[in-house]
């Protein structure tokens, strides 16, 4: 239990310093890098501050338990980043009130160019992708992924998503 | 830790072997039983477990379990409902790649749209009423508004909308 609170504590301070980092200047290109660094740096100070009171094995499992937190909030973080259409469907829904939204106005909300566009864009910049005279290409990295999930997905025997 | 680590194992089995059964089909309910066969694997160590493991211990690997389930459901989500992947996936699907236009005749806002809110109607989340969408359970509904909460937070920004940074298109797109 106290691995845990000790661990909550610190998953907070990370977070609190992620608050005040990405408010004064947001990193450019992938935050997980820039998070897990954030995280590392104040697990590694919580440690520093504790470790006369904490055993290595209660540290050891602080650790599980803190890597396990930021695992959970790093895939939650992607959908602050990116906006999830079903999240947006709701939200729109909710904001119509009890009156409710005609499926016309839901689907004018949505365009080719936000649902599909926007992600093509950031495929691109992450490179994944690349664009070649009008047509989109997939990089070796671009490759890789849809590869490994064509894998997993046909070995799920799921259909194809999206 | 080592009863987290099992019932993780296990969870990620019973879901496999679900999805494969029902061809693909029911995602969140195969991750749903994988979960709680994970937990009746994390009980049944914690209870033969010897010497018998203490309120602490148990607390702490059932919080790493929960935590690693809920990464696992997302991850499988990515393959059932990210737009990236599906657009990776389409891309792969063709030799010489497509132009926008060509993307957009097999993945578009419509089709997009259409599966969404068929989940949503099918977990009850939005029902339709005399013709129009309305919130139904609003379990979604409140994750939704965290996020918002979060986005308001971390990049400033209170709209729904995408708050990426706005890129400047060179491209075609």
């Amino acid at each position: 239990m106290k691995e845990v609170i000790f661990s909550l504590i610190l998953f907070l301070v990370g977070f609190l310093i992620q608050v005040v980092v990405w408010r004064m200047r947001r990193p450019r290109g992938n935050h997980s890098i820039a998070l897990s660094m954030i995280f590392s740096f104040a697990f590694l100070g919580g440690i520093f501050w504790v470790r006369e009171f904490m055993s290595d094995i209660d540290i050891l499992r602080a650790f599980f338990v803190f890597v396990s937190l930021v695992l959970a909030y790093l895939t939650t973080y992607s959908a602050v980043e990116v906006d999830s259409p079903s999240l947006l469907i709701l939200l729109f829904v909710a904001a119509a009130g009890p009156e409710g939204l005609t499926p016309q106005t839901l689907s004018e909300k949505f365009s080719d160019d936000l649902l599909v566009g926007a992600r093509l864009r950031d495929l691109v910049k992450d490179g994944m992708v690349e664009e070649k005279e009008n047509n989109f290409l997939l990089t070796r990295k671009g490759d890789g992924l849809a590869s490994f999930f064509d894998w997993y997905r046909g070995f799920l025997r799921a259909p194809l998503g999206g | 830790m080592v009863a987290a680590g099992a019932a993780f194992i296990g969870e990620i089995f019973f879901q496999i072997v679900l999805m494969r059964s029902w061809r693909g089909r029911g995602m969140v309910q195969s991750c749903f039983f994988g979960f709680v066969a994970g937990l009746s694997i994390f009980t049944c160590l914690l209870f033969f477990q010897k010497p018998a493991a203490g309120l602490d211990r148990t607390i702490d690997g059932l919080f790493v379990y929960v935590a690693l389930s809920y990464c696992y459901f997302h991850f499988n989500n990515l393959g059932e409902t990210a737009r990236r992947i599906r657009i990776l996936r389409e891309l792969k699907r063709s030799v010489s790649g497509l132009c926008f236009s060509e993307l957009r005749d097999r993945y578009n806002a419509q089709m997009i749209l259409q599966v969404r809110l068929s989940r949503l109607i099918e977990a009850r989340q939005i029902r339709v009423s005399e013709g129009r969408y309305v919130i139904a359970h609003p379990a979604l509904l409140w994750s939704a508004r965290f996020l918002v909460f979060l986005k308001a937070l971390l990049l400033g920004r209170e709209n729904f909308l995408d708050a990426g940074p706005r890129v400047e298109r060179k491209s075609s797109v």
